[in-house]
């Protein structure tokens, strides 16, 4: 399996964007292991990087590798919905922890 | 393409007969069969047959041999059969109400009177075929205006529209989508925006605008056909003023709840329980903050949902749940203090109650420590009275926590103009003026917090010291404060006198050295010495008729001296006293002599006349005596210079220097 270069955008330390990390991050360790690396970026101390990215909303998330590069919009609690957008299988029967 | 049907399902009616008839399965080497005519009364009844027998008609064949009974025949199948195609055979009889049918489009042919079997049956494929195309025609232009109108409903929508293709990229966004992004359509248009992931029907998303002003959007996203492609269509709307609003009311909420279970004050919310006659018959609890749930020794999880009377019912016996009656029927707020010993419970309370909706919100702050402390200071409160009247010119005024006196007594109160009953439940800014509050409140409080304080302070011309002192009971708790207030103007005019009367015996010890120097400096045997006069040899001075002859002029100058003073006249009083100096230099007389000139004269003058003109006779009598020892001293050293050797210095004086007020200088 390819190396998965995430980057998260949010907007400063709200309660909405430590739903998304941690969500982000439940998913991640539990599909995929140690091949990812994951960038938080907040767009209110880097706005010029949002820009630059043309990030129009947070949460967002995007996955630079493997390409091509897709843009998910949300809290990313829909786990299902995340992995079949990051190009992941999902397992029903695996224990899914809480998510939402 | 469009499929020519090969099998046509015909309901044949026939309308001249009264009789209505169906065949199934018209096919071209079929005639039209007599052994499928049905006989009905009326077309619902076929209607409702057909649907029972599960047979479907593509076409409805009209036979009718008059145009009346033509013509009612087909509003009859058009209103019974709204979706089928009408073919009419016409007869003669009937052709021209078939033609004025056809132009009213309400069939869509007619075929001559008993077409051959092949000819009827292409007749009615090309009929079912164009109604076919006729219908589908309708179908695109109702399709399109849906499309128009689902188009107008995303354009001019009030919240954003943002359409994303299979890609994340925006294939629209309406105006208002703009205005939420800060970003024309145009540079939104073809734009990733992301796949959004909602867990339920709709998610919330912070906005990330290039003018950097927050903005939060509640997302909600559709699966729809853009443009023939499929698409997501998220629709945002913005909730940022909301979300501001939820936030404040989430922080408020806090704060409101820290204050609760911070507050001191016992804090409880009841709703009302009303009976069948909506009358109260008790009260439930809705809320307890943590001071309530300590001083009534029940906790919020206890009392929530209970009913007042039944957990607490001692508020029925102390008039408190009537008094809460009260507040909630009349939608005034109450205020009272009382004691409660019910339930675990025995303590005095102030008690606040206040309407809060069908119900009353209750504070309530435990003071049994100031009931107490106010039971001690009345006890005491006679004691201090009885103290500050024995005490002469003195005032006691005893102040509680809020500097309200409690206790004023004393006759010093006269003194400065105040009464009793102007003192006495009135604070310290009501009574005094505001300049001496200022002085005074700063003493107060420090009493109050233990550490004692005076202050010096006038009223006309009388003078006051006032010490403010704690006053504490048994176990050392200060509950008021003391303000000891006495009349000092005799005791400071006491020591200004003995003050001035040290200054005087100091000038005195004074002339007596000038003099003991003058003489040394005489050269010559001693006229006389202010030591001397306690020698044994007297002066001439000490003769009997030199003494009266001399206090008699001093008291003529006295008197002289105070009509002077006393109605600004003017005597000419330094001459006799240098006259009289004169005399004394010639008697060898000392400052003591001067001394008892002068005291003598005071004596006999206070003989014989009222204290205060003695009182001025004094004061006056000190500055003629400085004046006279003046004179005396000038005269001896006018004397002594004289006798100096020529080497000694410069010319001697007749008279001594007069200063500006024509006395000599000393």
């Amino acid at each position: 399996m390819s190396r998965f270069l995430l980057k998260l955008y949010i907007t400063g330390q709200t309660p909405r964007a430590e739903q998304a990390i941690s969500n982000l991050r439940r998913i991640c360790e539990r599909e995929l292991g140690d091949d990812f690396e994951l960038s938080i970026i907040d767009v209110l101390t880097h706005p010029q990087m949002a820009e630059d990215e043309k990030i129009l909303a947070t949460p967002t998330l995007v996955r630079e590798e493997p390409t091509p590069r897709r843009c998910i919009i949300g809290d990313l609690s829909d786990a299902e919905r995340v992995l079949a957008l990051l190009g992941l299988p999902f397992f029903r029967d695996q224990p899914e922890g809480d998510v939402n | 393409m469009m499929s020519v049907k090969q099998i046509i399902h015909v309901l044949h009616i026939e309308a001249h007969a009264g009789t209505i008839a169906s065949t199934n399965g018209f096919q071209p080497d079929q005639c039209i069969d007599s052994s499928f005519v049905f006989t009905r009364r009326t077309l619902d009844e076929l209607r409702a047959s057909l649907r029972r027998d599960d047979t479907q008609a593509d076409i409805i064949l009209l036979t009718a041999s008059e145009s009346p009974s033509l013509e009612t025949m087909l509003a009859e199948c058009r209103q019974a059969f709204p979706d089928l195609p009408i073919v009419v055979v016409s007869s003669p009889h009937t052709f021209d109400g078939v033609q004025q049918a056809l132009t009213s489009t309400m069939i869509e042919s007619i075929c001559l009177d008993e077409p051959d079997c092949d000819s009827l049956f292409r007749g009615l494929q090309i009929t079912l075929t164009r109604h076919e195309v006729q219908q589908q025609a309708a179908l695109v232009t109702e399709l399109r205006s849906y499309e128009s109108s689902f188009r107008d409903l995303i354009i001019h929508n009030a919240d954003g529209m943002v359409v994303v293709d299979d890609a994340g990229r925006i294939a629209y966004a309406n105006p208002a989508a703009a205005e939420l992004f800060g970003r024309s359509q145009d540079d939104l248009l073809h734009n990733v925006f992301g796949f959004p992931v909602i867990a339920g029907e709709t998610t919330r998303i912070d906005i990330v605008r290039p003018d950097s002003d927050a903005r939060t959007a509640e997302i909600r996203v559709v699966d729809v056909t853009w443009e023939g492609e499929p698409c997501l269509l998220a629709s945002l709307r913005d909730v940022t003023d909301r979300e501001r609003a939820t936030v404040r009311i989430e922080e408020l909420q806090s704060l409101l709840a820290g204050i609760m279970q911070s507050a001191l004050d016992g804090i409880m919310a009841f709703k009302a329980v009303r009976d069948q006659d909506n009358q109260i018959i008790d009260l439930e609890w809705q809320l307890t903050n943590a001071a309530a749930e300590r001083m009534v020794g029940y906790t919020h999880s206890e009392l929530f949902g209970k009913r007042l009377l039944d957990v607490m019912p001692g508020n029925r016996d102390e008039g408190l749940f009537d008094r809460y009656v009260a507040v909630i029927e009349s939608g005034e707020s109450a205020e009272f203090e009382h004691y409660y010993e019910h339930e675990r419970v025995s303590a005095w309370f102030r008690t606040v109650g206040v309407p809060l909706d069908d119900g009353i919100a209750i504070t309530f702050s435990d003071i049994t420590a100031r009931k107490q402390a106010e039971e001690a200071l009345r006890e005491s409160e006679q004691l201090y009275r009885t103290l500050a009247r024995e005490m002469p010119r003195t005032a006691a005024m005893i102040f509680n926590r809020d500097l309200c006196f409690l206790v004023a007594e004393g006759e010093a109160l006269a003194y400065q103009d105040l009464l009793r009953e102007d003192i006495e439940q009135h604070t310290l800014h009501d009574v005094f003026p505001p300049a001496m509050t200022a002085r005074l409140e700063p003493l107060y409080r420090a009493a109050l917090a233990g550490n004692p304080g005076s202050l010096e302070h006038r009223t006309r011309d009388r003078q006051f010291v006032t010490q403010i002192v704690p006053v504490a009971n048994e176990d050392g708790t200060i509950f008021a404060g003391l303000a000891l207030t006495q009349d000092v103007t005799d005791h400071k005019r006491a020591a200004e006198t003995q003050a001035e009367a040290r200054a005087m015996a100091a000038r005195i010890r004074q002339r007596e050295r000038e003099l003991q120097q003058l003489e040394s400096m005489a050269h010559r045997p001693r006229p006389s010495t202010p030591s001397d006069s306690d020698a044994t040899e007297p002066t001439a001075y000490t003769q009997v008729e030199h003494k009266d002859t001399l206090v008699a002029e001093y008291e003529k100058i006295l008197e002289l001296a105070l009509e002077q003073r006393a109605y600004k006249v003017r005597h000419d009083v330094s001459d006799d006293l240098r006259r009289i100096a004169e005399h004394l230099g010639q008697l060898r007389a000392g400052p003591r002599d001067v001394v008892d000139i002068h005291l003598t004269s005071l004596r006999n003058k206070s003989s014989s006349t009222n204290p205060v003109r003695s009182q001025a006779y004094a004061e006056e009598g000190r500055l003629v005596a400085l004046e006279l020892m003046g004179y005396l001293v000038g005269y001896y050293r006018s004397q002594a210079m004289v006798a100096a050797p020529p080497d000694m210095g410069a010319d001697p004086p007749s008279n001594p220097e007069p200063n500006r007020r024509g006395r000599p200088n000393t």
